[in-house]
């Protein structure tokens, strides 16, 4: 079973839930996405809530901050960067006069900092050390606190935002002392009356106010500790030790006024975390990550993004109107991944993405007691690998699921309604009613062996019967058939030794018979073969044509526009893929490509035994890949064009297309069901046998005669009741006249279990037999 | 005992032992677990009937909730 490491690893494939490009690159991690989906909403105050979350001071640093977010948008690659800093701008402007949520005043934790220099760093870790509680003491040269911020023109930065700000100080427990230059002695005293110091000066303010220069110290990125590199005690008011509660950062060790605002911000909020640490006494460095920018792999798919220019407010020094700035915000693609979610049905429908389902599934089998809720979802997906071939980072529900499904089967775990019904229809392919192996009349060894599949053969019987003869004739040394099922049913229902039992007798003939190549008409059973036996050469039925020469009951058919949908399970066979192309073109038709195609096909349906599943979930995959085109469609798995046949979507399969009658349209009206796929399984390998091999084999005679009412047979086929299952019924019915007269509605009930399901009949008696007006089953099981 | 409720109020009969059907006992097993429900059932032979409505419904639904645990 997978481990915890292992889910991690699997977890993180999925990317789905890092950063977009912008909120990465920003030091301080502005949640954009959040922020610019209320502005799109409207909604100004909750996208200012975001952006105070991380900017200690709003009002300023929306109208000084440099953007780097900007030029890390994905629209860079398209157009322009969302103008972002314009946007925040404009909330300010906004929400100003608005009363904003009033912050209470902390409890005090009875420690003080002194923080030298209020620059933008310096009054953000004030506040932000002021809002945990500490008493913070402001040592400051000029007049008044502010640094450069005073500095700036009106149009750049009005008063009034900067005022604003400065007055959300008021309620922490914050001394200023302006007009006052720290010289060394006051150092020395600050640095011991003081539990921590923030350095928030010029590199000459500090030579000044430390009493050594600049160069004696070293400032740790991760921490913004100072510390002290040279022996500094030639100068006299210096001791190393001294400085373990001295921290320093902004434009003292990065640009000077050159800094930019965001990470002057971005440092004070670090050296809060630090000297927060250091007060509770706790390691400075533990579990500290995603400070500053960060990396981040999440996938936008900008595909289809058509590009649109940027929104240059009309009034440079306003900003934007409430209408730019809607446009603008609308540009934002508010990033997620999600790429392989927006193509796969089954998990839209439960609303995750491959990292939460990894974690579900996981904790699905961890469970020992108690209910298993996942266990529907893991039993639903189809197996397709659509998702692993879209994601940048191969993350496959496939693999995950199959294992998950492995292993619930090894713990008795796995619910037996979610698979028994496509397993006893295995059972039947493989069964003496349809498995056969022949060699070609007159051969004692074949070259080749062709493997139609059970569902064609279910399906489509009379294409086995045009096909093998025309193998024969192309092949001159020799084509054995072989009636069988390749065991797809048991490999996706998560039963690993019913799979390799069926696999290993497939292989042992195949020895047998000298490793003849196989030739197959199901892609499914392709797949199969190339994953258990990758020792055996098969290609596909549709090459061999493609290659050859077509029989003479090729038929034509009027030149028409088709579609091909391709299997999911080879989506990579491009061999393959082309070959159907060319046949199908060879007719004189014309293809037009859907958009999900090849190794970007969708499942039908059919895989993972989805539908036997979740049917819901299966019509509404089969609906959304009919709906992809408005083309008839050409498949070449009958269980492909069955499905889509089955929501009316005129579909051919690739043989209808070259062997079907002229004279009808090809498209059925309806699909086989499973009862009439194990007639036809049973009635081709009669016919095989003396067509090809001259051997008269009886068809069994009926157990029991019975008739059905109208409907009662699309009933059956959608509760998973089969011909044979009413036969045994009234088989028992006969052997030991046990029945209920039912005097409500006039008939005779009743009911018999063969095996797991038990099987209740509604019938009338008349002279020619049993009439059967309804049929239901249930699983749990009467004990006498 | 768990009466499970049903909309078919018909009369039933054991046409073998020729007698009218009543509720009575009647154990439901399934995946380990058995508990006893009341149903009607020949009191001579022992066949049991279980409507449509229930095998569909609540039986189903018990069915799934086993399968779960
Ligand atoms: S494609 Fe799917 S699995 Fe891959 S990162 Fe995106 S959401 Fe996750
Ligand atoms: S499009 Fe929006 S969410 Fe995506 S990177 Fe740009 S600003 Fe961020
Ligand atoms: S159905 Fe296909 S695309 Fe969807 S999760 Fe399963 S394997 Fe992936
Ligand atoms: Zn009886």
């Amino acid at each position: 079973m997978m481990n915890q490491q292992e889910l991690r690893a699997r977890e993180s494939l999925c990317t789905q839930e890092h950063p977009p490009k912008c909120a990465a690159r920003c030091p301080v991690h502005v949640d954009v996405r959040t922020m610019i989906s209320s502005i799109q909403k409207g909604d100004i105050a909750a996208a200012m809530k975001v952006y105070q979350k991380a900017i200690a001071f709003p009002n300023i640093v929306s109208h000084l901050c440099d953007a780097p977010c900007q030029s890390a948008c994905v629209r860079t690659d398209i157009d322009e960067g969302i103008h972002i800093q314009q946007l925040e701008k404009y909330m300010a402007q906004a929400m100003v006069d608005k009363a904003r949520g009033k912050s209470l005043k902390p409890p005090s934790k009875g420690k003080s900092v002194a923080v030298i220099g209020s620059g933008l760093s310096g009054l953000t870790a004030t506040k932000l050390l002021g809002s945990k509680g500490y008493r913070i003491t402001i040592f400051e040269r000029e007049e008044a606190i502010g640094g450069r911020l005073r500095a700036y023109d009106e149009l750049i930065l009005p008063k009034t935002m900067l005022l604003k700000d400065l007055e959300s100080l008021a309620i922490y427990d914050i001394t200023i002392k302006t007009q006052t230059t720290v010289n060394p002695s006051m150092w020395s005293e600050i640095i011991s009356t003081f539990d921590a110091v923030y350095l928030d000066i010029s590199k000459d303010a500090f030579e000044a106010c430390v009493g050594a220069p600049f160069e004696a110290f070293t400032i740790d990125a991760a921490t913004l500790s100072l510390n002290a590199t040279i022996s500094v005690s030639a100068v006299e008011t210096v001791s190393a030790e001294l400085y373990d509660n001295v921290f320093a950062g902004g434009s003292l060790y990065r640009n000077g006024d050159k800094t930019a605002i965001v990470d002057c911000v971005s440092d004070g909020k670090m050296v809060t975390n630090t000297i927060d640490r250091y007060l509770q006494n706790v390691s400075l460095t533990a579990n500290r990550t995603g400070e500053g920018p960060i990396e981040t792999q999440l996938y936008t798919d900008l595909e289809d993004l058509i590009p649109e220019a940027a929104i240059t407010p009309a009034n440079f020094e306003n900003g934007y109107t409430a209408n730019e700035a809607q446009a603008e915000a609308a540009r934002c693609l508010l990033c997620e991944c999600l790429a392989c979610v927006k193509n796969c049905v089954y998990m839209q429908h439960y609303k995750s993405y491959p990292k939460r389902y990894f974690r579900e599934i996981y904790n699905n089998l961890s469970i020992v007691m108690g209910i298993h809720h996942a266990n529907k979802m893991i039993n639903t997906c189809s197996l397709c690998g659509l998702c692993e071939t879209i994601c940048p980072n191969d993350a496959s529900m496939r693999d995950v699921v199959l294992e998950a499904r492995q292993q619930m089967v090894s713990n008795d775990k796995m619910p037996p309604s979610a698979h028994d019904f496509a397993l006893r229809d295995m059972a039947f392919s493989t069964g003496d009613q349809f498995a056969l192996f022949k060699r070609q009349q007159g051969f004692e060894r074949v070259s080749h062996v062709f493997f139609p599949g059970c569902q064609l053969s279910g399906s489509s019987p009379e294409h086995i019967l045009t096909v093998y003869p025309w193998l024969c004739d192309h092949i001159e040394t020799g084509v054995g058939l072989m009636l069988d099922c390749c065991g797809a049913p048991a490999l996706w229902a998560g039963r690993e030794s019913l799979f390799s039992e069926q696999m290993d007798a497939i292989r042992s003939r195949w020895d047998e018979e000298g490793r003849p190549v196989f030739i197959t008409a199901c892609p499914s059973c392709m797949a199969m073969f190339k994953e258990a036996i990758p020792e055996m050469t098969v290609v596909m039925l549709y090459e061999v044509l493609a290659a050859g020469e077509l029989p003479s009951k090729a038929s034509k058919k009027v030149p028409q526009t088709f579609a091909i949908h391709d299997s999911c399970s080879t989506r990579h066979e491009t061999a393959l893929q082309n070959a159907v192309r060319k046949l199908a073109s060879d007719q004189g038709h014309t293809i037009s490509e859907l958009k999900f195609s090849r190794d970007k096909t969708k499942c039908c349906g059919f895989g993972g035994l989805m539908m036997f599943a979740d049917k819901t979930i299966a019509n509404a995959v089969i609906a959304d890949r009919a709906a992809e085109s408005p083309e008839a469609y050409i498949t070449y798995c009958a269980m492909c064009r069955d499905n889509f046949l089955g929501q009316s979507k005129p579909t051919y399969h690739i043989l209808d297309i070259l062997f079907g009658d002229a004279a009808d349209d090809l498209t059925r009206l309806k699909p086989p069901d499973f009862s009439m796929r194990h007639e036809n399984r049973a009635k081709l390998k009669r016919k095989v046998l003396s067509e090809f091999w001259g051997e008269c084999v009886d068809e069994p005679l009926p157990k029991v005669a019975f008739t059905l009412a109208e409907g009662v047979r699309d009933l059956m086929a959608e509760r998973n009741i089969l011909l044979e299952d009413i036969e045994m019924v009234l088989a028992h019915v006969k052997m030991t006249g046990n029945k209920i007269w039912h005097a409500q509605s006039g008939l005779f009930m009743a009911y018999y279990q063969p095996s797991a399901v038990t099987y209740w009949v509604a019938f009338e008696e008349t002279a020619s037999g049993y009439h059967i007006k309804n049929a239901y089953s249930h699983r749990l099981t009467i004990e006498i | 005992m768990y009466a499970y409720q049903t909309s078919d109020q018909s009369e039933v009969t054991c046409v073998k032992c020729g007698e009218k059907m009543t509720y009575g006992e009647v154990k439901l097993s399934y995946l380990g677990s058995t508990f006893p429900v009341s149903l009607n059932k020949c009191d001579h032979c022992g066949i049991v009937y279980i409507p449509e409505d229930l095998a569909l419904g609540k039986m189903a639904q018990v069915e799934r909730t086993l399968e779960d645990k």
